[in-house]
């Protein structure tokens, strides 16, 4: 075995944290009680936005990013796939098929294999069919690019957006704001938080990227992620001033 | 059962990722070789995405679809940027040089706008949301770290004041530091729940 480093020692014991807490929790989710868990303001808010799009007879549009096997943050750009799951099973109530543009082709072909399942199974299968996942391009701009024009089509009556964006978001979600669309938002990068913060009412900060904004599959699942996230982040807090304090001590080099 | 197996097999790989990670390098020989398998599925999986974009806008083309000469015009491009790349090599600095000077003005241009419309939203933000703490330290802090990190004023002739700006050009980096926190915070839990089968990104 390599010499492990102070690092190394650190990071395994915070893999392992994390890993009991979310056996432990996963194990007792249904027993958990999830309504007293603080959700970020955006869950609430596709909800709404997916009923809304039902009464108006009107389709949602779905970016999930472009990166998902290529670089660090890759989870990130998958977190995008529940909710898209979600969206696409309730087209049925909206009567318009998800709109889905993505920037990598491995999470296309996710995504397509994801609206597969329901439509094998649909009643009306033109409402799921993976003929709407798109791939725009495959980098940050370029994708952009390519999601602009659908964003500005007409009968859309919201953007989703979930998955790894950087700071250049900010031009669909300008777009959409403008196109008075209704805007759900979160992503992984710290530019594209920014973006988010700025044009739209419920931004989304850090580690609630990961919480799945629309999910009915995961039941008590959601619950155990947040209590996972919950006391992950009370102990990352901690560890942080403890820290602090053994540096400012001269303890830590 | 059907959702057993290919879970299983995905949970085994990750876990076996990561001992071989921390077991290096006596396993780097299996580490690679999962690792290149990946590239080749993720390369294949590419590959096929850009087919299906490329019979979407052949399709829009034949249909006639409204905008249909935008897809002509990537169509040619993206056939003339495959038959470059095959004939002449990626790493050919002609080819190279030829694409960048396509790419790199479309990107700056948007970038451009990116920067308009960033000072737009800035400003909206007051509209939109009033003057709420949350805004004003925004605003305020957007003037100050604007004003620090730009150069502007200079500790030369205030020596004394060099620490108080030192510190003021770290804070960003903190505040930045603490959001990649809890990213990666996110992004541990989200993968134990995958390499452990709890959650399937994928799957319904």
């Amino acid at each position: 075995m390599a010499d492990l480093t102070l690092s190394d020692l650190v990071a395994i014991g915070i893999v392992a944290i994390a890993a009991i807490l979310s056996i432990v929790y996963w194990l007792f989710r249904h027993k958990l009680s999830t309504h007293k868990l603080r959700r970020p303001e955006v869950t609430q808010a596709v909800e709404q936005m997916n009923s809304a799009a039902a009464e108006k007879g009107q389709r949602l549009i779905l970016a999930l990013g472009d990166r998902y096997n290529d670089a660090p943050g890759d989870l990130g750009g998958a977190a995008g796939l529940p909710l898209l799951a979600g969206c696409t099973s309730r087209s049925a109530f909206t009567d318009q098929p998800l709109k889905v543009v993505s920037g990598d082709g491995s999470l296309m072909l996710l995504s397509q294999m994801a609206a597969q399942r329901i439509y094998n199974h649909a009643q009306a299968p033109a409402l799921f069919s993976p003929d709407e996942i798109h791939l725009a391009a495959t980098a940050g701009w370029p994708f952009m690019a390519g999601l602009l024009p659908e964003v500005g089509r007409r009968g859309n009556f919201g953007l989703l957006m979930d998955g790894h964006f950087e700071g250049e978001s900010l031009l669909a979600l300008d777009l959409a704001d403008r196109k008075q669309m209704t805007i759900a938002a979160s992503s992984d990068a710290i530019t594209g938080q920014g973006a988010i913060f700025l044009e739209t009412d419920s931004p989304i900060v850090g580690e609630d990227h990961f919480v799945p904004f629309f999910d009915p599959a995961a039941k008590g699942g959601e619950g155990a992620i947040l209590s996972a996230l919950d006391v992950l982040r009370v102990a990352v807090c901690l560890a942080l001033v403890v820290g602090a304090v053994l540096k400012l001590a001269g303890l830590l080099p | 059962m059907k959702k057993f197996w290919p879970a299983l097999v995905a949970a085994l790989t990750g876990i076996f990722v990561i001992a071989a990670l921390i077991l290096r390098p006596k396993l780097d020989a299996y580490l690679g070789l999962i690792l290149q398998w990946a590239v080749i599925t993720a390369s294949m999986a590419l590959l096929v995405a850009i087919a299906k974009l490329a019979i979407n806008q052949l399709s829009a083309i034949l249909t006639g679809r409204k905008g249909f000469i935008f897809s002509i015009v990537g169509l040619a491009t993206f056939i003339i940027s495959l038959v470059g790349g095959l004939r002449l090599g990626v790493d050919n600095a002609g080819y190279q040089q030829w694409i960048s000077a396509i790419q790199t003005p479309l990107e700056v241009s948007l970038l451009g706008l990116t920067a308009i419309v960033l000072t737009s939203a800035s400003v909206q933000v007051f509209r939109k949301r009033g003057w709420t703490p949350l805004t004003v330290s925004f605003g305020l802090s957007a003037i100050v770290f604007l004003i620090v990190q730009s150069g502007f004023i200079s500790t030369s002739k205030f020596p004394q004041l060099a620490p108080i700006f030192t510190f003021l050009q770290q804070v960003p980096t903190a505040g930045a530091r603490g959001l990649l926190i809890g990213v990666a915070a996110g992004a541990l839990v989200m993968a134990v729940r995958v390499i452990f089968g709890m959650e399937r990104p994928a799957s319904d």
